[in-house]
C-alpha cells in the first residue's frame, strides 16, 4: 500500500513537477534569472494553497462544492493550463529568437513573470487537489494504521518527483542553450497536449459535447493506449488509440495554430 | 436528482449504473453493461473519508468528498471488455469489476 501510494503520487505530481522544472531550467538561461525564479516559486505556493483552500471546501462546504462543482473546477483548471502553457511556448518562442536585440522591454518582463507563475501555480494547483484531499482525510479521520502509510508514500512520492524535475534542471547545464530551449518547447507543448486530451475525455464523460464520431479508427491492436508504451503516450503526449473525430479536430486547430504561430514570429519584432 | 434521471435516461436512452464507495469497498463489487452504448456511471461516497473513483485505462478520475456524488459518461464499449474501476484511495479493496456484454 505504501509503495503503491508512493508510484501514484511520483506518477501524478511527476507532470506539475516536469513544469516546474521546465520553468526553472528556462529561467536559469535568462539574463534576469531572480525575477523569473521569484515568479515560478511564487506560482507553485500559490497553486499549492489553491489546491489546500479547494480540498478543505470540498470537505468542509460540500453543499456548496460537491462532487460535480469540483469536477467542473478540475476541467477549467485544465483547460486554463492547456491554454497558458499554449500561450507561454509561443511566448518562449519569440522571446528566444531575438533575445539579443531588444526584447528587455518592461511590459514584456511583466507579462513572462506574471505568465510563468500562472502556469506553474495551475500545474502544480490541479495536480495538487487529489493529493491534498486525501491527506486532508487522513488527517481528519485520525489516520488509521494504511491512511498513515499512503500519506507517507504520497509524502515521499512527491519529495521524489521534486528530486526528478531537479535532476533535471542541473542536467540541464550541460546540454547546449539552444537544446535546452527545444526540449523545454517540446515537453510544454508535450504536456499541453495531454491536458487537452484529458479535457476533452472530461468534458465528454459529462456529456457536454458530443464524439461527433467514435472512433475514426481504431489503432489499438497495434498500439494500444491502455498498457505500456501506449499508456505512457496516452498520459503524456495525449495519445489516444481510438480517437473521436472531437479529438482528431481539437488537435488539428491547435497544431494549426501553434505551427502558425511560431512561423510568423520572427519578423513580429 | 429525479429530473436529472428521467432526462438523461429520455435524451439518449443511456444506462444508468450507481456504484457506491462505503467502508473502504465499492458496492456493488461487480457490474456487467450493455455492449455498443454509451454508459453512465452515478458515483456515490458514503464515506468515510474521501475517495477517488477511478478507471485508469479510460483515464476516467473523480474525486469525491464524503457524502458526495458525481457521474461519468463511458464511450461505447466491445462485448467481451473487462474494465476495473477503483477507489484510488482504497486501491486494495475497493474494487468493481465491469464485464461488458
Amino acid at each position: 500500500m505504501f509503495t503503491n501510494a508512493l508510484v501514484i503520487a511520483w506518477r501524478e505530481s511527476l507532470e506539475a513537477m516536469l513544469v516546474v522544472g521546465i520553468l526553472l531550467a528556462w529561467a536559469n538561461m535568462q539574463s534576469d534569472r531572480t525575477r523569473y525564479r521569484r515568479a515560478v516559486l511564487f506560482g507553485v505556493s500559490g497553486g499549492i494553497a489553491c489546491a489546500v483552500l479547494v480540498a478543505i471546501a470540498a470537505t468542509v462546504a460540500r453543499e456548496f462544492f460537491s462532487g460535480d462543482a469540483l469536477d467542473i473546477f478540475q476541467i477549467l483548471l485544465l483547460f486554463l493550463t492547456w491554454a497558458l502553457i499554449t500561450q507561454m511556448v509561443l511566448w518562449m518562442h519569440a522571446h528566444a529568437r531575438h533575445l539579443k536585440a531588444h526584447l528587455h522591454r518592461q511590459a514584456d518582463k511583466a507579462g513572462g513573470q506574471l505568465g510563468v507563475a500562472l502556469v506553474a501555480g495551475f500545474a502544480v494547483a490541479r495536480e495538487c487537489i487529489e493529493m491534498v484531499m486525501f491527506l486532508f482525510g487522513a488527517f481528519v479521520q485520525g489516520a488509521d494504521q494504511g491512511a498513515a502509510g499512503m500519506a507517507g508514500g504520497i509524502t515521499i512520492g512527491i519529495a521524489a518527483a521534486s528530486a526528478t524535475a531537479v535532476l533535471g534542471v542541473r542536467g540541464a547545464r550541460y546540454i547546449r542553450m539552444s537544446w535546452v530551449l527545444r526540449i523545454s518547447e517540446g515537453l510544454l507543448l508535450a504536456i499541453a497536449a495531454s491536458m487537452l486530451a484529458t479535457g476533452i475525455d472530461r468534458v465528454l464523460a459529462r456529456d457536454w459535447l458530443t464524439r461527433l464520431a467514435d472512433p475514426v479508427w481504431d489503432a489499438s491492436a497495434w498500439f494500444n493506449d491502455m498498457h505500456g508504451v501506449g499508456r505512457v503516450f496516452a498520459d503524456y503526449v495525449g495519445y489516444r488509440a481510438q480517437p473521436s473525430l472531437l479529438w482528431l479536430l481539437a488537435f488539428a486547430t491547435w497544431a494549426a495554430l501553434i505551427f502558425w504561430q511560431m512561423r510568423r514570429a520572427p519578423e513580429k519584432s | 436528482m429525479l429530473t436529472a434521471f428521467v432526462a438523461v435516461a429520455s435524451a439518449a436512452e443511456t444506462p444508468v449504473f450507481t456504484v457506491i464507495a462505503k467502508g473502504g469497498h465499492l458496492i456493488p463489487d461487480k457490474l456487467v453493461i450493455p455492449a455498443g452504448q454509451r454508459v453512465k456511471l452515478i458515483f456515490q461516497n458514503q464515506g468515510p473519508g474521501p475517495e477517488e473513483f477511478e478507471i485508469a485505462e479510460m483515464r476516467i478520475e473523480k474525486v469525491l468528498a464524503e457524502g458526495a456524488e458525481s457521474f461519468a459518461v463511458l464511450p461505447p464499449r466491445k462485448s467481451g471488455d473487462r474494465i476495473r474501476l477503483f477507489g484510488d484511495f482504497h486501491p486494495d479493496s475497493a474494487v468493481c469489476n465491469i464485464t461488458v456484454q
